[in-house]
């Protein structure tokens, strides 16, 4: 499937301007980026023979090489990103095996979910992170209690959301949310980032 | 008199000057100051006027405990005047005064006090009905009360919220909390100091300690420690959840472990017009004078019953105050550091001796004399008198433990009546208390406390403790007077200043026969001002047991309930989160000028143009859509992914209907009921494969049903797997006699001739290029297709759709029009034509229900409710035109004066040109060509036709073309 | 505000979660009179000590078995629903 072509941030981001202190709290918008989910009876099995690694437990997250994040969600449901500065397309590539071997029926390889669809993605990093998040979300998001490969499927201002502390050398959290609230999280972000002098990353802009 | 050549106290900084208005005039204070302590400076001592008698009061505790300090700020109502602090061109008004706080023209009323005995509400008001609201409450509410609030203004500021995590939340900054949070941060605890006085230290900032250690100092450079000052802690909840007002911003904090080291709050004696500005409390005293710099008079009287009473008194010495006297109400017990000094300081002590009579001078603005009287053997005042004239009355005769934390958190308070001491025990495990709040008085003793605690805590929280120190013994000598109350037979004692209750108050309640505690106090309402009768629970209960017979354990303290002290709606509000979901046609719904609707969190166009004559709007939007075509953006309808080899038997069992001979491309209605038998939801299944139906479901019941599927399957534990997908799919429903043609021009891979696509058929395909799961419905009745593709698309199908319809003149509508077609059709809403008993029998629907399955949910219980059918039925009716009282959804059914039903769904049908309905009414009256009578808010009764529901086309050609 | 522990996602405040009442053993719809039918419906054991209750982690839809005594409103223990075997014993 195409990309998607429009984010719904991106008419918040056309009027965005560049934040005042982007290191404290910088919001990336990746809903565009290819993401998708697998989940049902024999997940696990058929996503272990497309890849490298999976998360050895529910609620834990991995990286792998090319910067794909692995997310397991449930015993047998996982969440996966397209590495956000990665030329590969991961997501497109497992959707269209699922797809082929799927009609070929045999053993269970769960069903896919339409992540890209259903969920808004965004990245968001800087000092003041955890902090920001404490307004918004009643889970402790500090790096002691949330360390690097930790997910948290939570609330965040009174919608549910997915959230994912990357393995490896990284400040940020992965936020996915509802995709028809994004217009909603971005009040809400906006708003909560404004004490720090951080915010959304404008349009056009890296 | 308060001019003295430079102030010097602990919070203030002299040299920096501030101008602000108190009442309209102007005083200058220094900056630190708080409103109190400046205007105090300024020997300017009234601040309040009392809540019923009008009389003058001013500062009691200056700790932000009482409510004699409450003022106006601007339109924020009932600030403390000893805790907020003053700034240039602040301007404060009185509250509850007819002019101002100096001239209150209510002070009339104290006056007729005797006619305003206790429970007077209650007693006076009630007669004849209706009094109350049309005569007395007005007025009383125009006398009495906190302040004037503006509510048409907006709230100012930024209020908001936040989570916080701690190991260890100390509340209290007093030596103990200071002692217990050193000891837990040197654990390698993370420590959260909460203290809602502006500095840290408690006692030690302005009474007479000297400690080894500083405390202060050392927490506030511990790098495990956080101190919040200005910070309220107003709650204990469950697995130490805390609610910390900090400024704007309310802070809910969870911790491993609590640490309430709240400390004690002075206790005022009762006396004639022991409420007169100039009597205060002790600590009140030593506050003004070490935080401030502000002498609190020129002459004083110490009334004394501790030690801490006699530091008072050094500290007015040291001060500059002319000390006339200490009474102290004891006679025995009366070693003390502090008294041993001030007998070496030539003032005259009077031991066994009570305050009687507090004299006010002119207008009763200040104490300015008062008779002491010596005590006699049963501790009551004697006959022995002596006057002396003073302007300063300090009052430390005891305290009581800032209980409410702690019982809160489940603890339960006991007083030894003999030894007059509190106990507090039974608390939740994470909770421990420390210091003077827990029976630890002596300062060493408060700080040897503090540091077993914290330690315990630390210990509490896995952080490993080599040597855990043991609590202190707790001092045999208590600071408090086991009665302190001495009535006067011209009354004015007052045991609660909040509500101007007297020592005689509390009596005539019990005498009254409320022997109870909760009793007295709802019927004198004692201790339900705003300082929650922190100064008043103990002197209430001391009179409730002695009239009673009882000691004060048995009458007990009220429930201690959250919150500790007054806070804002705004600050409970903070941000006000309100999740609103969008359609991905959004944008081009702003763009034709929609107006929106909420249906459930998501905002649907209700039609597309603006007021005033909506009607006409919708009107058009149907026309439309039934001679021509229409669009409408049908995103948010619920849509779940049902997968697995047992996909057919899970519906089977959720939904009345039958789904196992439903083949492949074709789509069947869904009616799903409850355990009960009610209808609860409905929908359309469209099977894409033999183990794979793509379900819909109502825009506010998709969550709903899905988390109710996912927990029948956790018992079933069917192999089928769920997903919601609602927000993943956007929908068009394109419908109109051209909705063919249109959709035509948009496909190659979907043959949608009639033949190849009929009424009811499910096919994919690309639409306008998009991936899309196509299927023909009939919701508003006319030939219409439901176009599904995934989100992302969604504006760019809308797009397509809108600009190939163009020559159609396809117009969109909106949930208006979508609603009025649909009751022409017919075709239930449920929700809104069903409630919490609706069977499908009811709705005529029992073609949905397959009663040749073994199982379905509700199955039984319609089963049951078959054999004794209900006495109502859901029909349609029709009238000519709209009565001019109008009819509107929810007016009721009528029938011999008794209510038979209620009309579901009504509107006056463009294409009918009359107004028709759906309504429950009499099973009897449900025959077509009947009468039914509805009845109009005015109460107004209509006759109304019962006709079949099917109102146009009922014989479905349009829809099925 | 209390915290529950969900099986799959740990402590968390209550607030996301929702009640969903004490587990009861289903009866067989086919056999049961319809006075044990209005029963099973309608009559609630309210027991006063430990019971047995549905949960459910609303962000995830995550189903969960809780023993609770409902005088203390202690929660003593939370699971996953067992793969096969009855739900309705406390244990």
């Amino acid at each position: 499937m195409a990309a998607i072509a429009r984010s719904p941030f991106a008419d918040r981001l056309e009027q965005s301007r560049v934040p005042r202190q982007p290191g404290n709290v910088l919001i990336h918008d990746y809903t565009p980026v290819g993401r998708t989910g697998f989940k049902g009876a024999g997940t696990t099995d058929w996503l272990a023979s497309k890849v490298s690694t999976l998360p050895e437990r529910p609620n834990r997250a991995v990286t792998l090489s090319d910067g794909t994040v692995i997310g397991r969600l449930g015993k047998e449901e996982y969440l996966v990103l397209n590495g956000r500065n990665s030329m590969s397309d991961i997501c497109g590539e497992l959707d269209a095996s699922w797809a082929s071997e799927s009609a070929g029926g045999g053993a269970r390889m769960g069903y896919p979910l339409p992540r890209a669809d259903s969920h808004s993605w965004l990245f968001i990093k800087g000092a003041r992170v955890s902090e920001m998040m404490s307004k918004i979300c009643g889970v402790d998001l500090r790096d002691k209690s949330f360390p690097p490969g930790e997910i948290a499927q939570t609330i965040v201002a009174r919608i549910g959301a997915v959230l994912i502390r990357e393995t490896g050398a990284s400040e940020g959290l992965h936020l996915l949310t509802d995709f028809a609230s994004a217009d909603y999280l971005w009040e809400v972000l906006d708003d909560a980032s404004a004490e720090y002098g951080g915010g959304f990353v404008p349009a056009g802009r890296k | 008199m308060n001019k003295p050549t430079q102030r010097q106290g602990l919070l203030i900084d002299a040299s920096k000057k501030i101008k602000f208005t108190f009442d309209g005039r102007e005083y200058e204070g220094v900056a630190g100051d708080t409103i109190a302590s400046a205007l105090a400076a300024n020997d300017e001592w009234i601040l309040s006027r009392s809540f019923k008698y009008h009389r003058p009061r001013g500062i009691l505790t200056m700790a932000a405990q009482d409510a004699n300090t409450l003022v106006q700020i601007g339109n924020e109502v009932s600030v403390f005047a000893d805790r907020h602090p003053i700034s240039e061109g602040l301007a404060v008004r009185a509250q509850n005064v007819s002019h101002s706080a100096r001239k209150d023209r209510g002070f009339a009323m104290n006056r007729f006090s005797r006619f305003m005995p206790v429970g007077f509400y209650y007693r006076t008001f009630f007669k004849p009905k209706g009094i109350w609201e049309r005569v007395w409450e007005p007025r009383i509410r125009a006398k009495a009360g906190l302040g004037k609030l503006d509510i048409s203004k907006p709230t100012e500021g930024y209020y908001d919220k936040a989570y916080g995590w701690y190991d260890v939340v100390v509340v209290g900054a007093g030596p103990a909390g200071l002692a217990a949070a050193i000891a837990a941060a040197d654990a390698g605890a993370s420590v959260l100091i909460v203290d809602e006085n502006p500095i840290i230290g408690g006692a030690l900032s302005y009474a007479r300690v000297k400690t080894e250690r500083d405390l202060v100092h050392e927490a506030k450079v511990h790098p495990n420690i956080e101190i919040w000052t200005n910070a309220t802690c107003n709650a204990w909840y469950a697995d130490n959840w805390l609610p910390v007002i900090r400024g704007n911003r309310l802070y809910k904090l969870r911790a491993k472990q609590v640490i309430l080291a709240t400390g004690m709050i002075e206790q005022p004696s009762q006396f004639r017009n022991n409420d007169l500005p100039g009597i205060m409390q002790g600590s009140a005293a030593q506050r003004l004078m070490r935080l401030y710099g502000v002498k609190p008079g020129k002459r004083a009287i110490v009334l004394a019953s501790n030690d801490d009473a006699y530091g008072v008194a050094l500290d007015l010495l040291d001060a500059g105050v002319r000390l006339v006297a200490v009474c102290d109400l004891r006679r025995s017990d009366l070693r003390g550091p502090n008294r041993d000094e001030l007998k070496e300081r030539n003032v005259e002590i009077l031991d066994g001796w009570c305050v009687w009579d507090a004299m006010p001078e002119f207008g009763h603005k200040h104490v300015q004399a008062v008779e002491v009287a010596e005590l006699d053997a049963s501790g009551n005042a004697g006959k022995i008198r002596l006057r002396f004239d003073c302007d300063l009355v300090c009052m430390s005769v005891g305290y009581v433990p800032a209980y409410q934390l702690p019982l809160q958190a489940g603890g339960k308070l006991e007083y030894d009546d003999v030894s007059a001491r509190f106990t507090i025990s039974g608390q939740d495990d994470a909770v421990l208390l420390a210091g003077s709040v827990d029976g630890f008085f002596d300062i060493d003793a408060c700080i040897a406390d503090g540091f077993a605690q914290g330690a315990r805590a630390a210990a509490n929280c896995g952080l490993s403790i080599s040597n855990l120190p043991a609590r202190p013994a707790r001092s045999s000598v208590s600071p408090n007077h086991p009665r302190p109350i001495f009535p006067h037979p011209g009354g004015k004692d007052f045991v609660d200043f909040d509500e101007d209750l007297q020592v005689k108050d509390i009596k005539n309640a019990v005498a009254d026969g409320y022997r109870e505690l909760e009793l007295v106090k709802r019927f004198s309402t004692v201790g339900m001002g705003p300082s929650q009768g922190r100064h008043a629970a103990l002197a209430t209960a001391m009179l409730v047991s002695k009239e009673t017979g009882r000691t004060i354990s048995e009458v007990g303290v009220t429930t201690a309930r959250p919150p500790v002290t007054t806070e804002k709606i705004a600050t409970l509000a903070g941000r006000k989160f309100t999740p609103m979901r969008r359609t991905p046609m959004h944008e081009h719904h702003c763009a034709e000028g929609a107006s929106w609707l909420l249906a459930g969190n998501w905002m649907r166009p209700a039609f597309y143009g603006q007021g005033p004559d909506d009607k006409k709007i919708i009107a058009d939007e149907v026309r439309n859509a039934r001679n021509n075509v229409g669009m409408i953006d049908v995103s948010t309808l619920g849509g779940l992914d049902i997968r697995g080899p047992d996909a057919t038997e899970f519906l089977n069992r959720m939904y009345t209907f039958a789904y196992a001979k439903l083949p492949v491309g074709k789509t069947r209605y869904l009616l799903m009921t409850n355990e009960a038998g009610t209808v609860i939801d409905d929908g359309v299944a469209c099977r894409r494969g033999d183990q794979y139906f793509y379900v819909t479901a109502t825009t506010t019941g998709v969550d709903r049903i899905y988390r109710n599927m996912l927990w029948w399957n956790a018992q079933w534990r069917l192999d089928v797997d769920i997903a919601n997908v609602t927000a993943a799919y956007a929908g068009v429903n394109l419908a109109g006699p051209n909705a063919r043609k249109v959709l035509t021009k948009l496909t190659d891979d979907i043959d949608v001739s009639a033949e190849q696509f009929p009424y009811l058929a499910y096919r994919e395909g690309k639409v306008a290029g998009i991936p899309a799961r196509v299927f023909r419905v009939g919701f508003i009745g006319e030939l219409g297709y439901e176009i599904h593709v995934p989100s992302r698309y969604g504006a760019e199908l809308w797009n397509a759709i809108r600009e190939a319809g163009q020559e159609y003149g396809i117009k969109p509508f909106g949930l208006e029009a979508q609603r009025v077609m649909r009751l022409e059709k017919g075709h239930v809403i449920i929700g809104q034509d069903t409630d919490g008993m609706t069977t499908p029998e009811e709705l005529d629907m029992s073609w949905a229900v397959a009663n040749s399955k073994p199982f379905f949910i509700g199955k039984r219980s319609l089963q049951i409710r078959g054999k004794t059918l209900s006495n109502r039925k859901l029909v349609g009716f029709s009238l000519d035109r709209m009565p001019t009282s109008g009819l509107q959804e929810s007016n009721l059914v009528v029938k011999n004066g008794q209510i038979a039903g209620f009309i579901t769904s009504i509107t006056c049908s463009p294409t009918l040109s009359k107004v028709i309905g759906l309504a429950y009414a009499d099973r009897a009256d449900a025959n077509l060509g009947g009468r039914i009578t509805l009845r109009s808010s005015d109460g107004s009764q209509h006759q109304a036709e019962v006709v079949a529901p099917h109102f146009y086309d009922p014989e479905n050609k349009r829809q099925e073309m | 505000m209390k915290i529950m522990t969900c099986p799959l996602n740990g402590p968390r405040n209550i607030t996301e979660f929702q009640c969903h009442g004490e587990v009861h053993q289903h009866i067989d719809p086919t056999s049961a009179s319809d006075k044990e039918w209005s029963d099973y419906l309608w009559m609630s054991n309210n027991t006063a000590g430990v019971v047995r209750e549905w949960w459910c982690h609303t962000p995830s839809n995550f189903w969960f078995l809780a023993e609770r005594n409902t005088v203390t409103d202690e929660i003593l223990a939370t699971f996953a629903v067992p793969a096969d075997g009855p739900l309705g014993e406390v244990r």
